[in-house]
């Protein structure tokens, strides 16, 4: 068979690996379903002050309880407020908090788990005693004790939603750098003089960034979904701010003849956790070697 | 065996320990005051002085926690500002409503799951194969909150046929369970999907057909029961996202149980009902993984022998 050189053609350049993954996420019908969802969902929230039909603040008498209409897409609440602009606006709010607090949990989660999984010893045992019992309260009930000890306010919505992750983020960072610190090319640059941070920064660290974006992608809807919870439960945003959660909890005294308050936030959460695993999970499978021909 | 059960169960004692220090230090030690909380910020100087005083915030972080520990040791977990009443027998009284929901919304999560995820091996990328997995999809991105919403408007409000609180019996306790076991149902039939189409591939599964059994056979016989460690053990998981859930649960559904009782223990700054609960809660999750640990030796027996010659 003929090659490329053996024609006295040049080889075409082998593609690099983030093509390589691009190409394989793209192929992956459910993770492109996920991206375009997620693109409409950001820009939405981007634009939200530019594209709002009404402000989503501001209440209209005439107009109570309005269901939807070619003027009011999504209905009005109580007070006349447009519940199309108002899930609009949340739609920055609860991907502004899903992302800082998914942020938080991954930055704790790599320094605790690097620190603990290549340090080992007494930090090694220290952290994982005290991840075995952060991971014996279940993640929403944390989130809400801690919530509880800050007070209701978005911020310490973000707080408690991190802090509530960094367990299991770092038990998994932990056992990526437990794996990481056995190849060659860490024995190769400790043996070339490198100081045991720089190893860990500059060698192991890039090593597990695939794993850890992945998982982060995964916590930004699990972060959503927990900061939504704490917001209906009373324990994060507070009124009148447009918060998913919390929209929904004001509706729910209204359900009989005012559906429309609750269904659409909890559709728009449902269609952003979704589209956010579907992204997850497609980033997952275009970066497992395993599934690489 | 005697001697791994009681090892097993005694290694829950440090853990339970642990969670009872670290509810201990988020309630106090984050940067909030529990007056000011209890007070919602209204009371002045003086006020606050004597609600600490009242509540023994004004001991030393230490002594608070010697104290506390030396009572819950006691069995005494407090007594709840809001009830005025000892919280063990507010979390006796709140309990058995809890357990119910629990255990009836795993059950369906656990029966549903694994029956979704075997039609699922059996046929894969079928019709039962795509649908399970949009429903597991879907089921875990569905806030559990607006799906009992939607079965309280469309189930008793538009069509009058299940009861929201009111009543007695199964039929109330029906769209509580669903809303709490969707969940779980698709992350557990996801499981024992790729579970059971690993064991099929199996040697011993491939003889069992060679010898003629009848595949019903081979795979309720062989397979299914081999391929259900994996599931037990995210069934031990699943029960503390549900006891989680039933918090939310229970808030929508307005039934009294624990869940409702942490909710408005932290509606009500009731502190020591708030500590005392989570604790309660999380003891139920380090049990239900104790359990897990336990079941691998009925299910697999050379769990059981080797956890009989290292005993």
């Amino acid at each position: 068979m003929l090659t490329a050189s053996a024609v006295g053609r040049p080889a075409a350049p082998p593609s690099s690996r983030t093509a390589e993954v691009a190409r394989r996420f793209w192929r992956n019908r459910k993770a492109a379903l996920g991206a375009a969802l997620l693109a409409v969902l950001v820009l939405a929230a981007c634009l939200s002050p530019l594209v709002s039909p009404y402000p989503p603040l501001r209440p209209s008498p005439e107009d109570v309880f309005a269901p939807p209409s070619a003027q009011h897409w999504m209905g009005t609440d109580e007070i006349g407020r447009d519940v199309f602009s108002r899930v609009l606006a949340g739609a920055r709010i609860s991907l502004s908090v899903g992302l800082a607090a998914s942020v938080l949990t991954l930055a704790a989660g790599v320094v605790f788990g690097l620190l603990s999984g290549y340090r080992g010893g007494w930090a090694d045992a220290v952290i994982m005693r005290g991840v075995d019992v952060m991971l014996a309260v279940p993640t929403l009930l944390f989130a809400l004790a801690i919530a509880a000890a800050l007070g209701s306010a978005l911020s310490n919505v973000v707080l408690a939603v991190g802090i509530a992750g960094v367990p299991r983020f770092t038990r998994f960072v932990r056992g990526c750098v437990l794996a990481a610190r056995e190849n060659v090319y860490v024995e190769a640059a400790r043996a070339g003089g490198c100081s045991e941070a720089r190893v860990a920064v500059r060698h192991i660290l890039p090593n597990i960034y695939g794993p850890a974006l992945i998982l982060g992608t995964l916590n930004v809807g699990v972060s959503i979904l927990t900061a939504a919870t704490l917001s209906f439960l009373g324990m994060g945003a507070q009124p009148p701010t447009p918060e998913w959660g919390l929209i929904l909890a004001q509706g729910r005294d209204n359900l009989q003849n005012a559906w429309w308050i609750s269904t659409f936030p909890g559709i728009a959460i449902a269609i952003t956790v979704l589209s956010v695993n579907l992204f997850g999970d497609g980033l997952h499978d275009a970066l497992d070697p395993r599934l690489r021909l | 065996m005697l001697r791994f059960l009681g090892r097993r169960v005694l290694a829950t004692v440090p853990a339970l320990l642990g969670v009872y220090t670290l509810v201990f230090l988020v309630l106090h030690v984050l940067p909030s005051d529990p007056a000011m909380l209890i007070s919602e910020g209204s009371a002045s100087k003086s006020q606050l002085e004597s609600l600490r005083h009242e509540y023994g915030l004004d001991r030393p972080l230490w002594r608070q926690y010697a104290d506390e520990m030396g009572a819950l040791l006691r069995g005494r977990l407090g007594r709840s500002i809001r009830y005025g009443e000892p919280v063990s027998r507010l979390i006796m009284s709140f309990l058995p409503a809890t357990l119910e929901l629990a255990l009836v919304g795993l059950g369906i999560a656990v029966v549903l799951g694994i029956a979704l995820g075997t039609l699922a091996a059996l046929r894969p990328h079928g019709w039962i194969d795509n649908l399970s997995t949009i429903g597991a999809l879907t089921g875990v991105s569905i806030p559990s909150f607006w799906l009992g919403l939607m079965l309280i408007f469309v189930f008793s409000l538009s069509l009058g046929w299940l009861p929201v609180t009111t009543g007695s019996g199964w039929q109330q306790l029906i769209m509580p369970a669903v809303t709490l076991g969707l969940y779980s149902t698709g992350v557990i039939s996801r499981l024992a999907r790729s579970s059971l189409m690993q064991t099929l591939r199996l040697d011993y599964v491939v003889t069992a057909r060679a010898k003629g059994l009848p595949s019903r056979t081979v795979v309720l016989r062989h397979a299914l029961r081999n391929s259900l460690i994996p599931v037990v053990t995210i069934v031990g998981v699943e029960l503390g996202n549900l006891l989680s859930g039933t918090v939310v649960v229970e808030t929508v559904f307005a039934r009294p149980g624990l869940g409702r009782l942490i909710v408005d223990s932290i509606t009500y700054r009731d502190y020591p009902a708030l500590q005392a609960t989570l604790l309660v809660a999380a003891c139920g999750y380090v049990l239900a993984n104790a359990l897990v640990d336990i079941s691998y030796c009925y299910l697999d027996p050379r769990i059981r022998d080797a956890q009989a010659s290292y005993g």
